[in-house]
């Protein structure tokens, strides 16, 4: 009984959702055809259709030594295909996208296909409204941020209104309703957004060049019964309409540059923030210079409470409103993104420092072809918080505490030796709190150097060889702590392409210091990819190692994989 | 046309609003207090977890709470299961049960992970699978609700063979389809054992106390029909089951979990009931 039980209520439940899918699905194609038959009708027949498609599948091995689960339909797979069909005025668009299932690493939430984006919007000089999804950011998005963002399975999109203004020259007033996309759903909260920017210089004679933004963002729940955290007999008194502020400047003048964007956040007790009151507050200043041959910038960030999504009940990158910018260099060598730095929206505060000089050519130093020189600094620590009552904190500013978060060093030196050679050295030196920055506990502080040397050779006129050699040197500060690194790592990547058609890479990535003899593994990969008339086919095999995936300091983790990997890009 | 368009943008926008909380933070609970009629609409809080699971003791104290509070209501049934509930060579210790991860799968828990939990099964806003936050606001609705089954427990132990003996009763205010089921279940409290907590430094806790512990299914995870065919108001229906306790469970520490269900229906748990297997 039991077991006829379980496969009946699979059945219902299986059968409920097709449902639900077929329903989206359908209604979404027959709004879109719909628009498409009213626009022709109309006359606005002279657009064209535009488009793009991803499709990125993996086959999976179990390998327990890697630690890659055992997947039981072998192969997963997810496609995205976005449509637009833009005539003068117009566009209406959708994106399918299928998550059959989706790709170890992605929320399983995903699983599923439909049309979880569509939208309409008219558009001319003065004017643009949009219905349906959209995308929308804010100043640096400290207020507002909504986006894709494939690789971390982020996809935010706001589902309601949209109205732009530009009534006068670059002034820009946008107001915004919607709720937000969350997997195949849209989540409980509503959100309201207001923001007014443009250049200072429109409306006065300056010697320098004005941009300014002032931006507010609310977001409402219903409410629910919350126990307090400090009291289970009693329940919180949750604010239902939460707003954020922000005011922004970008200034001008010659070769400087100043950026200043400070954002104020009202009460906004969220089970990402432990239910404080404290208010959120994030301060970005950066200063720059850059003329020909050199380049400084200096910045500084400090972040109190500032996580802010639509849903005070979630927790990780779902629903959320606001992007927080890194102030750490973003590095693409495989080894330098063993320990990457994920921007800490509870609280943190830090300073940065980017500096480049261009050799010049023909000189001792420079060389025949010149030589780039860059040098990043960064270094962020947490908030010296004191607690008010149980409900909430108070920082001073600029509230450096003596508990270091991270710190990071990098020289970077690149130089063309010859119209044929180029090389790249990096050395990067971090100090790296895993527990903080992974939400792990038991590792302490880790401390890595990698050093980083790339050759770039043209061999013939077509023919093009890339390879990569790079190394990771990486030790907890406490030995006596109680979980062990996978300690040292070394690399080695060969590329070669024949343009502009075909590339092929091979590469291990070599886990050689691993304390534990058995995981001392090779992860090696091979890959071919072809590129023809706008499509990109890459086919690859290998392992790929436990670890973790950011970009612009939102981080996700991907589990370890072993297995055979089939990716199409394409664009029409 | 333009004011009047730009007036529209600023109105979407200026939707914008703000609620500034002051001192209080918090209020006493409503509602749901213990009335004096006989029979209240009790809730089961269904709290799945795992050892390994360093978020998982905040949500059970969560749940704890709110049996606290309510301790004749509310019913809490911690249920270990998935990946962080899997022993490793250094914890052996097993408190899964093929019943919650039967459970754990058919709701698609093991693909939200752990602490997540269910409130008499019943769907919040199109959702049935709820985080601890969101536990308290669903056990308060439910109180509220009529109560269409009263559900009663008694039992008898022998120490001796270890069997206990459990007399179930229920009496219908309600009418209802024939697709209520009876679910027993043993659960046990005061186990010690391996825990992981991160809000403490170390997080390690190496006799945690762990409670409302998920044992057996009596009578298999989705229980036996309560009548063969529609169920009329007024109806009553009563079984005795009996279960053997393991040799490793103290019966002291253990209670009988009953209730009854949609099934396979709904899913919605109608009633709940709870009683120690020694009195």
């Amino acid at each position: 009984m039991v077991i006829h039980g379980v496969l009946l209520s699979d059945w219902v439940r299986e059968g409920m959702r097709n449902a639900q899918l077929q329903g989206m699905v359908w209604l979404s194609v027959f709004f879109f055809c719909g628009i498409v038959a009213s626009a022709a009708a109309q006359g606005l027949g002279n657009g064209a259709l535009q488009g793009d498609v991803q499709i990125d599948a993996q086959w999976y091995r179990e390998d327990s030594l890697i630690g890659a689960e055992k997947v039981p339909s072998k192969i997963l797979a997810n496609a995205y295909w976005n449509v637009a069909y833009v005539a003068d005025h117009f566009r209406f668009g959708f994106r399918y996208e299928g998550y059959l299932g989706p790709l170890l690493g992605y929320p399983p939430q995903y699983a599923g296909q439909g049309i979880p984006y569509r939208f309409a919007e008219y558009r001319n000089s003065w004017l643009a409204v949009t219905v349906g999804n959209f995308y929308e950011q804010f100043g640096s998005g400290m207020v507002l941020r909504t986006y894709e963002e494939r690789q971390l399975g982020i996809d935010n999109s706001l589902d309601g209104i949209r109205v732009k203004i530009f009534p006068y020259r670059s002034v820009r007033i946008t107001g915004l309703i919607g709720k937000q996309r969350m997997f195949f759903e849209t989540g409980e909260g509503i959100v309201r957004g207001l923001d007014l920017a443009g250049s200072l210089n429109d409306f006065v004679t300056l010697p320098f060049v004005v941009d300014i933004g002032i931006s507010g963002v609310s977001k409402y729940q219903p409410d629910q019964i919350v126990l307090d955290p400090n009291d289970p007999k009693r329940k919180l008194r949750l604010p239902l309409n939460v707003l954020m502020t922000g005011v922004r400047m970008n200034a001008i003048l010659g070769d400087f540059q100043l950026f200043a964007e400070y954002a104020y956040k009202w009460n906004d007790p969220t089970a990402a923030n432990n239910f404080t009151y404290t208010p959120g507050e994030g301060l970005w200043l950066t200063a720059s210079y850059a003329a020909k041959g050199i380049g400084m910038t200096a910045s500084f960030k400090r972040i109190q409470n500032l996580d802010f999504r639509s849903d005070r009940n979630t927790r990780g990158n779902v629903l959320t409103l606001n992007y927080l910018p890194p102030l750490t260099r973003q590095h693409s060598y495989r080894l330098a993104t063993h320990y990457p730095y994920a921007t800490q929206p509870n609280g943190e505060v830090g300073v940065a420092l980017d500096a480049f000089v261009t050799l010049p050519r023909k000189t001792l130093l420079g060389g025949r072809y010149g030589t780039e020189i860059e040098i990043n600094f960064s270094r962020i620590h947490a908030l010296d918080t004191h607690r008010l009552s149980p409900y909430r904190y108070t920082a001073p500013f600029p509230g450096f505490s003596d508990h270091l978060y991270y710190q990071e060093l990098t020289v970077e030196l690149s130089r063309k030796w010859t119209r044929n050679v180029k090389t790249v050295l990096m050395g990067i030196a971090q100090r790296y709190d895993k527990d903080v920055i992974e939400g792990v506990k038991g590792y302490g502080e880790v401390r890595t150097f990698v050093a980083v040397a790339e050759l770039q050779y043209r061999i013939g006129r077509r023919d093009f060889l890339r390879i990569e050699a790079q190394h990771l040197w990486a030790k907890q500060v406490d030995e006596g702590q109680e979980k062990r690194i996978d300690g040292n790592w070394a690399f080695g990547l060969v590329e070669y392409s024949i343009a502009p058609h075909w590339f092929f890479t091979v590469a291990d990535e070599y886990n050689y210091g691993n304390p534990v003899v058995a995981k001392r593994i090779h992860y090696w990969t091979l890959s071919v990819a072809t590129v023809w008339g706008g499509f990109r086919v890459q086919l690859g095999y290998g392992k790929q190692r436990r670890g973790i995936v950011c970009v612009g300091g939102v981080c996700r983790t991907v589990p370890a994989s072993n297995g055979a990997f089939l990716s199409l890009t394409g664009s029409f | 046309m333009r004011y009047w368009i730009v007036s529209i943008a600023v109105l979407l926008g200026f939707g914008i609003a703000c609620d500034e909380i002051n001192a209080p933070y918090s209020v006493p609970l409503e509602g749901g207090a213990d009335t004096t009629e006989a029979v209240v609409q009790r809730v089961l809080i269904e709290d799945y977890t795992g050892f390994l699971c360093g978020n998982c003791v905040e949500a059970s104290e969560i749940a704890q709470a709110l049996k606290d509070q309510y301790p004749d209501r509310v019913v809490v049934m911690a249920i270990h299961a998935g990946f962080f509930a899997t022993p490793t060579p250094d914890h052996p210790e097993d408190y899964r049960t093929p019943t919650g991860e039967e459970w754990f799968k058919f709701f698609g828990i093991d693909k939200l992970g752990n602490p997540n939990g269910m409130v008499n099964r019943r769907e919040f806003q199109g959702k049935r699978v709820l985080g601890p936050s969101e536990w308290a606001a669903a056990t308060l609705q439910v109180m509220q609700q009529q109560p269409v089954v009263d559900l009663r427990l008694k039992t008898r132990y022998d120490k001796a063979t270890r069997e206990a003996k459990i007399f179930v009763e229920a009496k219908y205010l309600e009418a209802q389809a024939a697709d209520n089921y009876l679910g027993v279940y043993v659960i046990e409290d005061s186990v010690v054992g391996f825990q992981l907590d991160y809000r403490r430094n170390p997080p390690e806790i190496e006799d945690y106390v762990h409670q409302h512990m998920l044992r057996k299914a009596v009578v298999g995870p989705w229980g036996i029909p309560v009548s063969s065919g529609p169920i009329a108001a007024g109806s009553r229906f009563r079984d005795t089951l009996r279960v053997t306790l393991d040799t490793a469970w103290r019966a002291e520490h253990c209670s009988v979990v009953a209730f009854i269900h949609r099934y396979p229906t709904t899913y919605e748990i109608l009633q709940v009931a709870e009683a120690k297997i020694v009195e």
